[in-house]
């Protein structure tokens, strides 16, 4: 008896698991054509209501315009660290003021005399650059303001695996945030170091040429900042223009070109020791 | 054709027809309007609000001080670049700017007087921009430093410099450093 007694109640207990388990399974399926369903009908009611003002209020100039090739110079010969540059794009783009977050900086680089380099940039140069190496022991010395390159055949570009970095039709290299999901790929790729995953927002943020501004008929904000001239934003296209006629008569260079990203930044008087 | 193959055929034509359907849904409308992204994207950046506003502006009330920047050491600079972002006081003005309208009694025309808007003082201190006159401020850009050159922007070793407790702007006029 009491064995018999002992195996119903197994079988009993067996049945009961393996209703427990389709019960789970029916259950997966639900929610799962709860979930499908749910995100259809999110994608159909949200479509047209985001900013629907914002976005009509920027067609009216040609955004963007495929004639333009946006593009970049700086003069390091004019450049004199103050930072003005890196202080006016962070308020002008709203970048977190904690001195790890920088869509442009500058750095100082100090070549001393025993051949060893010195390379700083403390904050971003915001609070102006100072001579930390004493002048005997310089060599030479110089600033290199850094900030996004435009690259034509951009790293970050292509390791995104949601295609949220795109190449805009006038040459400058966005990202659609909603479409980030702040993996921190692109971060990695960009040989340049100009990327950063944005503790607001948790998604990637970087230079957009000022975009807005661009749009707008004015310079970008470091552009606008620069005391002394060194930075100059211009279309690569206009061959009259001054950017492309600064480009001609300097010896310009862009960084890195060995890893043929085909950068639009271009620097005059980049020393061999920044490439 | 065989019974396993025709099946096949028919599971894929299923999974691809809802694919399809679930990709109309789920695409955002300005999906491929420039490239494999979402043209709205553009769009959506471009419409951004700036907050330094256009140099011009300033000398719109401020011609006292545009006019003793022409021609100056500092002629250059925009205001903005010590003075900070405009993008506030402008807002200030422009929702206050129906006090400083005169009408010209010759022509009858309306403009606004310049020396009634500089003569206002109720301006939240949200509004107002920096006035920079401490002796950092300068020397962001004129501290000695190797790493500058000289032909482009003057430099001064603070340390052996007249009376080190002085502000620099106290001698130095910041719009006509020079006069």
């Amino acid at each position: 008896m009491p064995s018999s007694a002992c195996s119903k109640f197994l079988i009993q207990n067996k049945m009961e698991t393996e209703k427990d388990k389709s019960k789970t399974r029916r259950d997966f399926f639900k929610a799962s054509a709860l979930v499908a369903t749910g995100l259809a009908l999110n994608a159909v009611v949200m479509k047209p209501g985001r900013a629907a003002a914002e976005i009509e209020r920027a067609t009216a100039a040609k955004i963007p315009d495929p004639d333009v090739q946006y593009g970049f110079a700086i003069d390091l010969d004019k450049c004199i660290g103050c930072g003005n540059c890196a202080k006016a794009c962070k308020i002008e783009n709203d970048v977190p003021q904690e001195p790890f977050y920088f869509r442009t900086w500058v750095e100082q680089y100090v070549v001393k005399c025993d051949e060893t380099m010195k390379i700083e940039s403390p904050n971003g140069g915001i609070d102006g650059l100072k001579q930390s190496v004493s002048k005997e022991g310089i060599e030479k010395s110089f600033f290199v303001p850094k900030m996004c390159n435009h690259c034509a055949k951009s790293p970050c570009e292509q390791v995104c695996p949601v295609g949220a970095t795109f190449r805009s039709p006038d040459g400058v290299v966005l990202i659609d945030k909603e479409y980030c999901i702040g993996c921190g790929y692109c971060v990695q790729s960009c040989p340049y170091g100009c990327r950063y995953i944005s503790p607001i927002t948790h998604t990637v943020d970087k230079c957009t040429m000022c975009y807005h501004r661009l749009k707008k008929g004015l310079q970008p904000a470091c552009v606008e900042a620069c005391p002394t001239g060194a930075r100059m934003q211009g279309n690569l296209r206009d061959k009259d223009g001054p950017l492309v006629k600064f480009i001609k008569e300097h010896n310009c260079r862009v960084l890195k070109p060995h890893l043929n990203t085909a950068p639009k930044l271009f620097y005059n008087s980049l020393s061999e020791k920044v490439i | 054709m065989p019974q396993q193959v025709t099946r096949l055929l028919i599971v894929f034509a299923v999974f691809i027809g809802m694919f399809l359907v679930a990709a109309a849904f789920l695409k955002p409308a300005s999906f491929g309007e420039y490239g494999h992204y979402r043209g709205n994207a553009i769009k959506e950046i471009a419409a951004k609000e700036i907050k330094f506003v256009d140099r011009k502006s300033c000398a719109n009330c401020h011609n006292d001080n545009s006019d003793a920047l022409a021609g100056a050491e500092h002629a250059l600079i925009n205001c903005q670049t010590c003075h900070g972002p405009g993008y506030k006081h402008n807002q200030w003005f422009e929702q206050n700017k129906s006090r400083f309208m005169r009408q010209d009694p010759a022509s009858g025309i309306w403009t606004v007087d310049t020396i009634l808007v500089r003569a206002a003082k109720d301006i939240p201190e949200e509004y107002k921009l920096l006035k920079p006159n401490e002796r950092d401020a300068c020397l962001k850009c004129h501290a000695i430093n190797a790493a500058r050159r000289e032909k482009v922007v003057r430099q001064i070793d603070v340390t052996d410099h007249y009376d080190v407790k002085k502000k620099c702007v106290e001698c130095h006029p910041p719009h006509a450093p020079n006069s």
